[in-house]
């Protein structure tokens, strides 16, 4: 179980969230939404340590990211890239997985947008951390494209037994993908349910569509 | 690269060159006199002769040595005081009055006092130092600015090895800034040491033979010798620019 107690983060006068607490079933795919400013993609950042913060996060000592912008070296062709971040990595092996066999000499430059984004996803996969946490990873590609990579997302989550957090504003995106949706706002969780497929996807749109504000129940 | 581009590349430098050698011509043509201006032929002969001078080649990498030398230790400091900056804004402030007063130093007087100072084997190599210390210091922060900090945060996620990442990261990053920055700072280098020799009267220099042919009117030789300063220094950019080429992979 990976665990958050009481987390506070401020920026400046701006409080993100005031004594956040949430637990994380290992090896699910836990889905967070919630409107622009809600702190969806801060509460990756604070997992990740990537900024500093109040209170007490167990288990997620080791993580991997994909991040919003797919941040590959762009002087390090696509298999370097990879053995970077993990030494050990069956390049060829993970580009097959995602369709991308015999592209390891490509340098990011010659990399397509979808191309760069499998890249990135498969870099996180390669990593040996438990916790593999996504900022948006579907976001600006193509509905067909979109619906590709989540397969090989969903496939590569079954093989490789990661517990994977992923930020998105798409609830088609959690409810195809998720173990377990969670919306927040304000800092606080207003919608927590595990099972994320079709019959969550109502009950998310209404309260995406409706304004979070209003709705302070959780599910 | 487009054929066209190419084709100007070369033949526009030498559209320039052949102005400058008509306007010489031209000028000494209407001097007549090989004691204030000489042709370009006798200058290209007193340049060939050079090569044919034991005295030259103890000259010229007298000069070369000392720019050498005055060049790796500024490139340290600035290195040092560069990354000093980057990494603390109190450093940077703290150092933005010593670069300030460095750069505003007359470099003739600073020559002559230190002459007076320490030796004219020495003086040169200072003054050097600290004209191109402020020149080198802007362009590496300069570069090290323009570190990808999305890329650094990329590797503390992922538990990239300080090595790793200062090697495949951070150093590929920069490298192509700083050899740039290595190659002018190197020409610089070279041009205020030769005018810093003639000053100083250093023996075994390219600036003693420019005041000895001075003193005999060998116009021609003096030439020559600035001939050979700005050929060097075309060499060693050009170096510097092409290392820094193949630096940059993809």
């Amino acid at each position: 179980m990976i665990s958050l107690k009481n987390v506070t983060k401020r920026y400046g006068e701006k409080t993100v969230f005031d004594n956040f607490n949430l637990d994380i079933e290992k090896n699910k795919i836990t889905a967070i939404l919630g409107e622009s400013g809600s702190g969806k993609t801060t509460l990756l950042n604070v997992i990740a340590r990537l900024t500093d913060f109040d209170g007490e996060i167990t288990g997620a000592e080791k993580v991997s990211m994909v991040f919003q912008r797919d941040r590959l070296v762009p002087h390090l062709t696509v298999k370097e890239n990879i053995l970077l971040v993990s030494e050990n990595a069956d390049v060829p092996a993970l580009l097959e997985s995602v369709g991308l066999t015999g592209a390891e000499n490509l340098y990011p430059k010659s990399l397509s947008a979808g191309m760069a984004r499998r890249v990135a996803i498969i870099r996180a996969f390669s990593h040996p951390a438990p916790l593999l946490l996504m900022d948006e990873p579907l976001v600006n590609l193509d509905l067909s494209l979109k619906f590709s990579i989540m397969e090989q997302i969903k496939r590569l989550k079954a093989e490789m037994g990661k517990t994977v957090l992923f930020v998105t504003h798409d609830v088609k995106e959690a409810a195809f993908l998720a173990d377990r949706t969670i919306v927040i706002n304000g800092g606080r969780i207003i919608f927590d349910k595990k099972g994320g497929a079709a019959d969550t996807e109502k009950v998310l749109t209404d309260i995406l569509l409706n304004g979070c504000k209003n709705r302070s129940d959780r599910v | 690269m487009k054929t066209r581009d190419r084709v100007l590349n070369i033949a526009l430098p030498l559209i320039t060159v052949a102005v400058i050698v008509l306007l010489w011509s031209a000028a000494a043509l209407a001097v007549d006199s090989e004691y204030i201006l000489p042709t370009v032929g006798e200058t290209v002969t007193a340049f060939f002769e050079l090569f044919e001078s034991a005295e030259f080649y103890r000259a010229f990498f007298g000069t070369l040595l000392r720019s050498v030398i005055a060049f790796l230790i500024s490139f340290l400091l600035a290195f040092i005081t560069a990354f000093a900056a980057y990494k603390s804004e109190k450093a940077k402030r703290a150092l933005k009055p010593l670069i300030v007063i460095i750069r505003a130093l007359p470099t003739i007087a600073i020559v002559l006092l230190l002459v007076v100072w320490t030796n004219s084997l020495v003086a040169p190599v200072i003054v050097t130092m600290l004209v191109i210390f402020p020149t080198l210091y802007n362009n590496l922060y300069a570069a090290l600015c323009g570190i990808d900090n999305d890329l650094n945060e990329m590797c503390n996620v992922f538990g990239v090895s300080e090595k790793k990442r200062l090697k495949k990261v951070v150093f590929p990053q920069v490298a192509s800034e700083f050899i740039s920055a290595a190659g002018a700072g190197l020409t610089l280098n070279l041009k205020l040491m030769v005018a810093a020799e003639v000053l100083s009267q250093t023996a075994r220099s390219m600036g003693y033979l420019l005041n000895t042919s001075k003193v005999y009117f060998e116009i021609s030789t003096m030439l020559a010798l600035v001939l050979v300063t700005v050929v060097t220094g075309l060499i060693i950019e050009g170096a510097f620019a092409f290392i820094a080429k193949k630096a940059v992979k993809g």
